[in-house]
């Protein structure tokens, strides 16, 4: 009988319940980890629940992510713990359009809206929460499409509004209250501040590529933990996966002017690259994914344009993998049990 | 191995009794007995009324590895001048190969082992078996976590229902 009780997993000391429970890299692992008996589930708490890294959210468009509309059920998956699931979407956000990807709630639109003061709010789906306002742009830098149009709105931090602004065939990124917009083609990149709107500086654009056979298709601003950096990808033609597309990343500097400074390495930084958008991530945040060889710093994760597949570049191998994925068209989604809060 | 018979050597009590005669720094590789060591200077015989003779016999076989490998590392550093990265790498791995042997355990070893580490203070030890608890875990349900831990559910039907009804994405591996 004593001997037993030493043995019983559900009896582990405290703090030993908790050296695991930290060791556990998938969100999912971790809930279930707390379901199993009452102890675990009073002393795991949700709260310290792993941050997980980004999954990849079905989409129900022709081609891609962009025309998603939210639908009752939508599936994911992740690259990383391989989890799959699936999101139930609550009555009142079905049917509306969502643009992704964001830091862990979805941009819903009411479909043929005017107003976007009104008819725009944020939803997480896994925690079914839906927030009129967001926070602060830097974190919800999202373009919105208006009426079809190629025009962004934004979020105006100081007056808690969101305004729009007329720019054509660009992607939008806020980055330390400015706003900076890239064309698609990455020729252009502009300083704005939120609150007017108003054109403070241009940043020439990096220097012409120099490889004759390649094409830019698209190119994105990111803020990092490290500054402002620009992604654009290159495509060409080439029978071989592993060389069809690569990437060059810069830096924005401010030495006498703004400029674009090219870097070789964005260390332990993965960036996620989506058809319209960007974000990074360090990978030194994720502790027990990275140990456990999850994810790879120094990475691009990006869905091709042509199939709008997951692959990963190798920044410093220079190399093009393909990556596993059971949908058709997805965005990347970075899950997140957080509470928004409104206000500054 | 000439060296031992210079080396001090520690009595090591198991819980039912049993002695292990291990060198000082193989003990010492335990912090709670190094501490011991280091206030007391002269103990020889060290009660370990926490730890079964099975399991710490076990843990001096970790320590005994994992000492040879370091001092066998140090020898080439010494004869060498400075060490081989290959080699250097090529043990690493040896001795993870070693460490994950040495984890092909039944879970409830495995929970002695963890609580032994944990009492003796076996940094490398702990760190091996919480890891390897923490990938049983990957990828199961609740209940096949219970199979594999022999863990009784004690969450009532309603219980158990309101946790799956708050994230129940989190719940469709199959039971």
């Amino acid at each position: 009988m004593c001997e037993e009780k030493e043995r019983d997993w559900s009896d582990l000391l405290p703090e030993l319940i908790n050296v695991i429970s930290k060791r556990i890299p998938g969100l999912c692992d971790y809930i279930r980890f707390r379901a199993v008996c009452k102890r675990w589930h009073s002393l795991v708490p949700m709260s310290d629940a792993p941050q997980e890294l980004p999954w990849l959210l079905e989409g129900n468009g022709n081609n891609h992510a962009i025309t998603t509309h939210l639908q009752e059920k939508h599936r994911f998956f992740s690259l990383f713990t391989g989890e799959t699931g699936t999101i139930c979407v609550k009555p009142s956000c079905q049917g509306k359009s969502f643009r992704g990807p964001s830091q862990g709630h979805l941009l819903l639109l009411d479909v043929g809206y005017t107003n976007v003061r009104k008819k725009c709010h944020l939803f997480n789906p896994l925690t079914k929460e839906e927030v009129w306002v967001p926070p602060r742009p830097c974190i919800f830098d999202l373009p919105v499409h208006k009426d079809g149009f190629e025009s962004w709105a934004f979020f105006d931090v100081n007056t808690n509004e969101w305004i729009a602004a007329e720019r054509r065939t660009s992607h939008p990124c806020c980055y330390s209250t400015r706003m900076l917009i890239s064309s698609r083609r990455g020729t252009i990149a502009e300083l704005f501040p939120v609150s007017t709107g108003v054109k403070l500086a241009e940043i020439p654009p990096p220097p012409e590529e120099t490889q004759l056979d390649s094409q830019c298709v698209s190119s994105h601003l990111v803020g990092t933990d490290g500054g402002l950096r620009r992604v654009s990808m290159y495509s060409r033609c080439c029978s071989n996966t592993e060389h069809c597309f690569y990437f060059r990343i810069y830096q924005m500097e401010y030495e006498d002017c703004l400029s674009w400074e090219e870097l070789s390495s964005i260390g332990d930084r993965a960036l996620f690259v989506d058809v319209d958008e960007a974000f990074s991530i360090n990978t030194k945040s994720f502790p027990a994914a990275t140990s456990a060889g999850l994810v790879t710093p120094n990475s691009i994760y990006f869905l091709s344009p042509h199939d709008f597949k997951p692959y990963r570049y190798d920044i410093q191998q220079g190399f093009v993998q393909r990556l596993p994925c059971p949908f058709k068209t997805c965005t990347w989604f970075l899950p997140t049990l957080r509470t928004v809060t409104i206000g500054p | 191995m000439a060296r031992s018979s210079t080396e001090n050597m520690i009595t090591l009590m198991s819980s039912d009794g049993e002695e292990f005669m291990v060198t000082e720094k193989v003990a010492r590789e335990c912090t709670t007995i190094r501490n011991m060591l280091e206030d007391d200077c002269v103990i020889t015989n060290i009660p370990l009324p926490n730890v079964t003779s099975d399991i710490l016999s076990m843990v001096i076989e970790y320590c005994m590895e994992h000492v040879a490998a370091a001092e066998k590392a140090a020898a080439e550093t010494a004869e060498k001048g400075s060490s081989s990265a290959p080699a250097a790498a090529k043990a690493n791995k040896d001795l993870e190969e070693w460490d994950k042997a040495f984890m092909n355990v039944d879970v409830y070893t495995l929970c002695d082992l963890i609580l032994a580490a944990n009492y003796l203070n076996v940094s490398g030890l702990l760190d091996l078996t919480i890891q390897t608890a923490a990938n049983l875990i990957k990828g199961k349900s609740p209940e096949q976590i219970r199979k594999t831990f022999h863990i009784q559910n004690d969450l009532s039907l309603e219980e158990e229902e309101k946790i799956r009804s708050q994230t129940p994405w989190a719940f469709e591996k199959s039971e």
